[in-house]
């Protein structure tokens, strides 16, 4: 124990300011400077102490770290009181000690340098990190920057959603005081023609007894054959269709008009949409009208029958001439000829081609090829058409008894077209003429024949007509305002 | 001599006027005249007695002719329908080339009719 002590204190050895030779300024400068060095040596451990409290970030390695450089640091500090101590007393064996610790800690705290280096490297430099803050401020205001504006377009979204909720109401609203009360349905149906939606259902329906059915479900096999096949039509060739049926129902046959749009449903499926309006009414007046008219011809016609007989019965018993009944008959019959062009279409106008063809009828069978007729589609008006086809009978009975046809050469070209008058209105203008006939022999013609061609018919139709006896055959020209054919 | 001559010939034909005039006309031809009937039912007993040929309106007090003439075709008798225009549509699919005269019609086209029609009847 006592050879450790001594060992320690360095029993036999001189102290170092022996070495020194004691001199005072060496001693002075020796022992102020490790002075100095230790405290500052022992200071900075608590530096570091302090710090490592503070920074509660720190992780266990910067920790682990911390704590060797204070022991490094606090050891050298050590070895420099030792540097005094020996001044005086020779405890070099202490000393030795000392260092012998010392350079082991250093060594440690030298090691463990490399593995931590690297990450006190990326550790960011205060001016990295102001740098870092700075963007960080300016990403957080463009941010509310944009959160502003997303806020501006969410109200102005909500204003526009509000509007166009009002206009899809005032549409809704519109829609449904068009329909309710109405006999037109609106209808949507899906693929397999299952409704899917309707408003206003007729036929004494309600919404719930159609939704989720079909045609054949609600009406009898073959209205519900027929629309269905329109309906599949309209999806297969995605065209609009449009068709007519009918449903037979106790208090009589119900008449619908269907129109049939290829849509894309609510869901997104496809479908259709389909409008129905019940048309019994309109086609219940279309038949009356119907038998109206058809009693209306049958009673004109003989009426002119019922003429033509007073008229042939008053004669009977008198001195009147054949030609006197046959001229009336005809012309009779050439009124009648004319009202069957007005019937082919519902006297509303007649197609001049019709009116002529049907007054040359018998020329036009006696003598094929020798009478041309010319002209565009015109569409005359009922009284136009009498008397046209009065004129064109007068015509065609000379025709065939003096003129053109009455010999076995000659022939008629007759004429039609719109043009402008002279005053600049859209006018008819027909012309007959008659070429290789036999000789004209002006005059000495009928009276009333004349009379109807050259004064009654363009009279009456507000226009102009030459009348003109060529060598070789007759001329009749009519011009008449469009207005008055 | 005419085909027409002694031929006894129906006549049905509602307006009085009008059939006072075909039966006017059938004398001239030299025919005798069964009527004339101013409707189908009056005519019915007629036309199932001695007659040679008939002159039908189409259209008697509303009432089509053609279930009568259909009796008298198949009794094989000639027969010549009288219409206006607008019966035409009436007129059915059976009788479309029978020949016809349309109202108002003279004496000559009511003799070329019956003719045709005794002529059809022959060949």
């Amino acid at each position: 124990m006592g050879g450790l002590f001594n060992w320690l204190l360095g029993a036999g050895f001189a102290p170092h300011g022996f070495c020194l030779l004691w001199r005072p300024e060496l001693m002075a400068a020796h022992v102020g400077s490790d002075a100095v060095i230790a405290l500052a040596y022992f200071a900075i451990p608590f530096g570091i102490y302090w710090f490592v409290r503070r920074r509660t970030d720190l992780d266990a390695a910067h920790r682990r770290l911390a704590v060797m450089f204070a022991a490094f640091i606090g050891a050298c500090g050590l070895t420099h009181v030792m540097g005094i101590v020996t001044l005086w007393e020779p405890a070099y064996g202490l000393q030795a000690i000392i260092k012998v610790w010392t350079a082991a800690v250093s060594l440690l705290t030298a090691l463990a340098l490399p593995s931590i280096l690297p990450q006190l490297v990326k550790l960011p430099s205060p001016r990295a990190l102001q740098e870092a803050n700075a963007r960080l401020q300016a990403e957080i205001k463009a941010h509310r920057h944009t959160l502003r504006e997303l806020e501006v377009a969410r109200v102005g979204l909500s204003q526009k959603v509000a509007e166009q909720t009002r206009d899809l109401n005032l549409e809704k609203a519109r829609f449904e005081t068009a329909l309710d009360g109405s006999n037109i349905t609106v209808f949507e149906q899906d693929e397999s023609l299952v409704y899917t939606w309707v408003f206003n259902p007729l036929m004494g329906l309600g919404v719930e007894d159609m939704l989720g059915r079909s045609e054949v479900d609600i009406m009898p096999a073959e209205p519900a054959s027929h629309i269905q096949a329109v309906k599949r039509e309209a999806l297969a060739a995605g065209l609009r269709q449009r068709t007519e049926f009918s449903v037979e129902r106790p208090s009589g046959t119900l008449w619908f008009d269907l129109k049939v749009e290829p849509t894309t449903l609510r869901d997104g499926r496809r479908g259709v949409r389909c409008v129905s309006a019940d048309i019994t009414a309109q086609k219940a007046h279309q038949a009356h009208l119907e038998v109206i008219l058809r009693e209306l011809n049958h009673r004109s016609k003989n009426l002119l029958a019922m003429v033509q007989s007073i008229v042939h019965q008053t004669a009977r018993g008198m001195d009147v001439p054949t030609s006197f009944m046959t001229r009336v008959s005809e012309r009779l019959r050439a009124l009648a000829q004319a009202h069957d062009a007005l019937v082919a279409r519902n006297w509303e106008a007649a197609d001049l081609r019709d009116v002529i063809e049907g007054q040359l009828r018998h020329v036009l069978d006696l003598a094929p090829g020798r009478v041309v007729l010319c002209g565009e589609h015109i569409e005359i008006a009922p009284d136009a058409a009498h008397y046209v086809g009065l004129a064109v009978h007068e015509l065609g009975s000379n025709a065939s008894k003096y003129g053109a046809l009455s010999g076995a050469a000659g022939r008629v070209e007759i004429g039609w077209g719109v043009a402008p008058d002279a005053s600049g209105h859209p006018a008819l203008k027909l012309s007959w003429r008659e070429r290789d006939g036999p000789k004209v022999v002006a005059g000495g013609r009928e009276g009333f024949g004349r009379t109807i061609l050259e004064k009654l018919v363009p009279k009456a139709m507000r226009g102009r007509s030459q009348l003109t006896f060529a060598p070789d055959g007759v001329a009749w020209t009519l011009e008449a305002p469009l207005s008055a054919a | 001599m005419s085909v027409l001559q002694g031929k006894t010939i129906l006549v049905v034909e509602d307006e009085l006027p009008v059939a006072m005039g075909i039966e006017d006309a059938l004398a001239d031809f030299g025919c005798r005249v069964a009527g004339p009937f101013p409707t189908v039912d009056e005519a019915r007993t007629a036309a199932a007695g001695t007659i040679d040929g008939a002159i039908l309106d189409v259209n008697v007090r509303g009432e089509l002719v053609f279930p009568l003439a259909e009796q008298l075709r198949a009794r094989g008798l000639p027969i010549v329908l009288c219409s206006g225009y607008a019966e035409i549509g009436v007129i059915p699919d059976t009788f479309a080339g029978a020949p016809r005269v349309s109202k108002p019609y003279t004496d000559a086209d009511l003799r070329n009719a019956l003719e045709a029609a005794f002529q059809r009847q022959a060949a």
